[in-house]
């Protein structure tokens, strides 16, 4: 298990292992450019939500902000640690990013291959992130007649 | 939060504007199982007042989550189960974000001399013997870190570190 968090002045996203110990596992810097001692600009938007989509391989970070945005990060393991590369801001509105997930413990009923590439997101209106050939597809979700049930969740 | 045979039943947990919390009950007319067409047609009613004795109502929800049938609830004051299980932080303390998979959960916890510390604690459930009633929970406490200042957003995800495979 590990814990995401997310820092502003400056903006950073840090992996915490939960071990005993909980130490930081890796960082990531939004603004590279503005020292660890510096206010970043109070204008910028900090990160408001987190989620982490993947399948086949790859796996992506997605970093929801105050103000409309999101950035996803693809983490890429080289060597014995693990780094953010190819930052994309994708702009979906003006209100705060939320991400749309269950907080049942997937792991436990999925049988099959360990995937999670399908994720909702709520900023103004609805939108679905699916992860297919590596690559992130964004889409509105646009409603009709006909609704499809696709998980099942909790059930006592 | 999904409950019920078929998928046709559920609970929705709602903060409000004024940081009050209510629970809903959704309940579908049809079954919703996997990959079956469904009308979308829900009924919703507000069975907050029978869960009074249950939960912290009169606080905001900073997270909830379904484990072994009953609601986690977790709000700045503590986490709470139903009237008999609950953990609570002391009078200097209060949660400020948190973050909850399965039965594993993260708390920020700001304390009043300045301090603010990641917490990570997960529920136990015990199945009890035959004769008995009810499962039989509690809160393990795993480990807690000082943080640098306050965080502007937490998750907690399943993540093996030293195969790089998510869990």
């Amino acid at each position: 298990m590990v814990a995401f968090v997310a820092y502003h002045y400056p903006r950073k996203l840090v992996i915490h292992h939960l071990t005993d110990t909980m130490d930081p596992i890796t960082q990531f810097h939004l603004d590279p450019e503005t020292p660890n001692d510096t206010p970043e600009d109070p204008r910028a938007s900090e990160i408001h939500s987190i989620d982490v989509i993947y399948g086949q391989g790859h796996t992506y970070v997605l970093l929801g902000m105050r103000h409309g945005s999101m950035i996803s990060c693809k983490l890429d393991r080289m060597d014995n640690s693990i780094s953010f590369v190819e930052p994309q801001t994708t702009k979906f509105g003006q209100s705060q990013v939320e991400f749309i997930t269950a907080t049942h413990d997937e792991v436990q009923r999925n049988l099959g291959p360990m995937e999670r590439n399908s994720v909702f997101v709520r900023c103004e209106y609805l939108w679905q992130i699916n992860l297919k050939d590596g690559v992130l597809k964004i889409n509105e979700v646009l409603f009709d007649d006909i609704r499809m049930v696709f998980r099942i969740g909790c059930e006592f | 939060m999904t409950c019920g045979k078929e998928n046709s039943e559920g609970r929705i947990v709602v903060t409000m504007t004024y940081n009050e919390t209510k629970i809903l009950r959704w309940t579908s007319p049809e079954p919703r199982s996997n990959n079956m067409i469904w009308s979308g047609d829900l009924e919703i009613d507000d069975i907050t007042p029978t869960l009074a004795n249950h939960l912290s109502l009169s606080e905001p929800t900073l997270a909830t989550s379904l484990v072994a049938g009953s609601i986690l609830q977790i709000t700045p004051s503590g986490m709470y189960f139903n009237d008999t299980v609950r953990k609570q932080v002391s009078a200097q303390e209060r949660i400020v974000q948190a973050s909850v998979v399965g039965k594993d959960i993260i708390l920020v916890v700001y304390n009043d001399s300045g301090v603010w510390t990641l917490w990570s604690i997960t529920v136990d459930v015990t199945h009890p013997s035959e004769g008995s009633q009810g499962d039989d929970i509690s809160f393990s406490f795993k480990g807690q870190i000082d943080l640098p200042r306050e965080p502007s957003a937490i998750r907690l995800i399943h993540f093996q570190y030293s195969s790089f495979h998510l869990l």
